[in-house]
């Protein structure tokens, strides 16, 4: 009652009974799952419930480094996960720059197409872009017989198996599918930029470049600072499909990276537990890399984004 | 039940599997109360009434079709036993695990269930499945299998004597050595005429099929479309410890692949990595046709359908799966001499596991929560699905529209019967309607295999071993096959030459892994994967020894020895099960 009475407080308490349904979704679908890390510490197999006999400490991830093959192993597919994501990394810079460019288009139609067309791959599962690949690249795809007909080769290049640029390959596929659609939100952006200090600009009499340089790009950052701080934090969540559908025994060594490592030796063999205590690996570290990237951007630009 | 249901949400919601929660939470209530009444059951068959519509629930691990039974066949059990049957099917929903784990851990399968060996062990000791041992002696169809059915459950761990809780899967009575196929399941076969153009040579060795293939290939570097083809073309996707097609082609050499070990047809269990064994020789084979240039270069990265394409548009010259004849084969093209035929190698010694007389891999169960009248009317479906009269729907279909009757009681296919695989053809609308296919029973295992004589007829309900089917499958290749070999098939001519052997086919549950082993497995797996493909690709023959050395250095820190010990155990009982078998077929 007395809260009914104080105004004030009843409005916020509104406010909150608002804020409540997001609450209860952020605990059920983020935090509630945190439970699920038990499994980490039982040696848990379908269909039998979980009971304290099946408690096993901490040999999951003792399991993960128990002989050298297996270190090396690990090691090299933290490499492949450091060296992609590391890639896709330094390269974020270029769907601000492609709609940077886009937006100076003057022709309306052709801007609008080669924006459709950079966005559709987007939506083409990993699965077909396989398939076109293979279309594209295997002994008697296009890509070979234009070489051949064209006297470049004899033999057809075996472009799928070959182990070599794996790493630029799969980054290549990557952007490919992926530079329209991340452009998306730069071109948003671009919009919300006031038109005033264009005009200012113009009349300081910038040229085109300079206009770019010093207002679109400047403006554009913190959209760039808090995308590439959600890159970060997803450094070892790469994904497995793209690496899943791309992988054959030759360019394995090369390919596999953390999540795929997990599928193919837990996932696919119902090692349940196993799979959680990587996954828990895998969280520790990407909140340390987002703590030291929010770190660093108080350092470097005086403001954190958390 | 609070837990369990718990254990379930977390589980999903760990894989990502949202979708089912709905699901698990209603099946554990469900359970909860059908299971006052289970200690009930009487030892009676209960008079069963069809007065009231019932659905069953079948959790069915070999459906490939998930929904309720539709069509022709949803028509008979409808009119038949006013059931509905609603059919789960792991490999249809997306993510089949997470499926089994959520359904297994809210405590209801299903009211029947279809299961891998392995897992019904688990299943039972979880609590899933119900003793039906009380009554299944009365019924008489399932009777008839009661010696494979008692020896299965005889297998079983931690269950009462005399308790039945698993029927086994494509059973037959014709004995457990008999074999009725007429093509071995894995033997090199060519297309007749390319082999005839060649002058059939007569080959001592697999070298010498490698040469006669590359003789092939060198006079028909395309197929009449202009599309490069190659002797042998492989595909990536069915991989599992080691490479598929390397294991189908290691039955030549006298071994089966399972897991890591190799089981000789004298009994013998050697590791897989053995230097003298099957696979190595599979591996050797396959490289040396690369060597010679007739290995499809995309075999490595191509999958199934690619490959599967290649054999339809005869690119390929080399199949030993015997089912991949009809990809080429028929009638049309035998009598123009172009089918696919086995070409005898003397050297072969194929591997034949005989019919599954004791049943394949898999078992039929009735689920631990259903309750008397339930389990009556599953058990009455059951025994129909095992009689003469639900055997001939579920292996031949409709009288009328599929086969039609001899004036002898003998059937023969009609012109849609002969094409219902691969054809749309329309049922009548009072027989239920719709397309033959679609009505088909979705369940897509039975009991009773095809291999069993129907006392219908006194035929297999196999429709090709039918003598109106052979006869007019007789084809022009298959008669100057007959005529060069002097055998009426190829499992005729192998027999005559000594060159099968057959293996009894004995079901024994074999134990699932426990996680460490499932662990090793799935690495050390990847690993001879990985360095087969490579070595049938390698440069020359000391590259090709030296990755096999370095995997088997490698497997070593993998753990491959454990793994070696426990498949060897696992796998005794089924060897100790197939000597006893041959043991008494050879006193009888």
């Amino acid at each position: 009652m007395k809260l009914l009475q104080d105004r004030k407080k009843w409005h916020s308490f509104k406010l909150f009974l608002c804020v409540l349904p997001f609450v209860a979704l952020v605990l059920v679908f983020s935090y509630y799952p945190l439970y699920g890390w038990m499994y980490a510490f039982f040696d848990y197999k379908p269909p039998k419930p979980l009971s304290m006999d099946d408690f096993v400490g901490l040999k999951w991830f003792k399991s993960l480094v128990e002989s050298d093959v297996k270190i090396d192993q690990l090691l090299q597919v933290l490499k492949n996960t450091f060296a992609m994501s590391g890639i896709t990394l330094a390269t974020s810079w270029l769907p601000m720059i492609f709609a940077v460019f886009l937006n100076e288009l003057r022709c309306v139609p052709f801007r609008k197409v080669v924006q459709t067309v950079t966005t559709l791959p987007n939506f083409i599962s990993w699965v077909l872009v396989y398939s076109v690949a293979f279309c594209l690249f295997n002994s008697t795809g296009m890509a070979n017989t234009l070489l051949e007909n064209l006297g470049i080769i004899k033999e057809p290049i075996l472009f799928l198996q070959s182990s070599d640029h794996v790493w630029l390959t799969m980054w290549l596929w990557l952007t490919w599918k992926n530079l329209g659609w991340s452009a998306i939100m730069y071109i948003a952006a671009i919009s919300g930029i006031d038109d005033e200090m264009y005009q200012a600009a113009k009349v300081d009499g910038a040229t085109r470049l300079q206009r770019i340089w010093y207002v679109t790009i400047p403006s554009l950052l913190p959209t760039f600072f808090v995308l590439l701080m959600l890159n970060i934090a997803n450094f070892l969540n790469n994904g497995m499909e793209q690496y899943y559908v791309f992988q054959n025994a030759f360019n394995k060594e090369y390919i596999q990276v953390l999540d795929l490592y997990v599928y193919n030796t837990a996932m696919g063999s119902g090692s349940y537990s196993v799979s959680v205590a990587i996954s828990m690996l895998k969280s520790v570290v990407s909140l340390v890399l987002l703590l030291g990237a929010t770190g660093a951007s108080k350092k470097i630009r005086g403001e954190s984004f958390l | 039940m609070k837990r369990k249901r718990l254990a379930a949400i977390l589980i999903a919601s760990s894989l990502a599997a949202t979708s089912l929660l709905g699901g698990c939470g209603s099946d554990g209530q469900k359970n909860e109360e059908s299971q006052s009444t289970k200690s009930e059951s009487g030892a009676e068959v209960t008079e069963v009434s069809h007065d009231e519509e019932m659905t069953l629930e079948i959790y069915d691990v070999a459906a490939n079709y998930q929904g309720e039974q539709s069509g022709w066949f949803g028509k008979i059990l409808k009119d038949k036993f006013n059931l509905k049957l609603n059919i789960i099917a792991p490999q249809v929903s997306g993510d089949g695990d997470s499926l089994y784990q959520t359904r297994s851990a809210s405590g209801n399968l299903g009211d029947i269930v279809i299961l891998d060996n392995s897992d019904m062990q688990d299943c039972i000791e979880a609590g899933l499945i119900m003793d039906i041992g009380d009554i299944i002696g009365n019924y008489e169809n399932l009777s008839r299998y009661q010696e494979q059915i008692n020896l299965f459950n005889g297998y079983l761990q931690n269950v009462d004597e005399g308790s039945v809780y698993a029927i086994p899967c494509n059973m037959n009575s014709n004995g457990p050595t008999a074999f009725t196929g007429e093509n071995a399941g894995s033997a090199p076969r060519v297309p007749w005429d390319y082999f005839k153009e060649i002058g059939c040579p007569e080959m001592k060795t697999s070298d010498d099929l490698l040469k006669a293939l590359a003789d092939i290939q060198a006079a028909h570097p395309t197929n009449n479309e202009g599309d490069a083809a190659y002797a042998i073309s492989m595909w990536k996707d069915w991989d599992g410890t080691s490479i598929a097609n390397a294991n189908e082609v290691a039955k030549w050499f006298g071994q089966e692949v399972r897991d890591s070990i190799l089981i000789g047809a004298d009994n013998s269990i050697t590791a897989l990595t053995d230097k003298e064994g099957a696979y190595y020789k599979a591996l050797q084979f396959f490289y040396k046709a690369n060597q010679m240039g007739i290995v499809d270069p995309d075999s490595a990265t191509q999958d199934w359908t690619s490959a599967n394409d290649k054999m339809k548009q005869k690119r390929v010259y080399l199949f030993w799966y015997n089912w991949q004849n009809p990809f080429w084969n028929s009638i049309d093209r035998g009598n123009a001499g172009e089918n696919f035929m086995y070409t005898p190698v003397e050297e072969l010694e194929i591997y034949q596991l005989s019919d599954s007389y004791y049943g394949d891999g898999r078992v039929w169960g009735v689920g631990s929560g259903v309750d008397d009248e339930k389990k009556a009317r599953i058990m009455e479906l059951l025994d129909w699905l095992a009689s003469p009269e639900g055997l001939t729907y579920l292996h031949d279909g409709l009288e009328g529209l599929i086969y039609t009757v001899n004036e002898d009681g003998t059937y023969t296919l009609t012109k849609d019967g002969e094409v219902r695989f691969s054809a749309d053809i329309q049922v009548p609308e009072e027989q239920g309607g719709g397309l033959w296919a679609d009505g088909q029973c979705q369940i897509n295992q039975w009991i009773v295999g095809s291999a069993e004589i129907s006392p219908l007829t006194n035929e297999y309900y196999e429709s090709g071993l039918w003598a109106s089917t052979l006869k007019a499958n007789e084809t022009t290749t298959a008669k100057e096959w007959t005529e060069k070999y002097g055998a009426k098939n190829e499992v005729e001519y192998m027999k005559a030459q000594g060159q099968i052997s057959m293996v009894p086919n004995n079901n024994v549950p074999l134990g699932s892994d426990t996680t460490d082993i499932a662990l090793i497995r799935s690495q050390c797996g990847d690993l001879v994967s990985d360095t087969s493909w490579k070595m049938v690709y390698a440069s020359d023959d000391a590259q090709f020894e030296q990755m096999w050395d370095d995997m088997t250095e490698q497997l070593e820190g993998l753990g491959w020895d454990q793994l070696v010990e426990y498949d060897t155990e696992k796998y005794q009982p089924l060897l100790d099960a197939r000597i006893e078998t041959l043991n008494s077929s050879q006193e009888s």
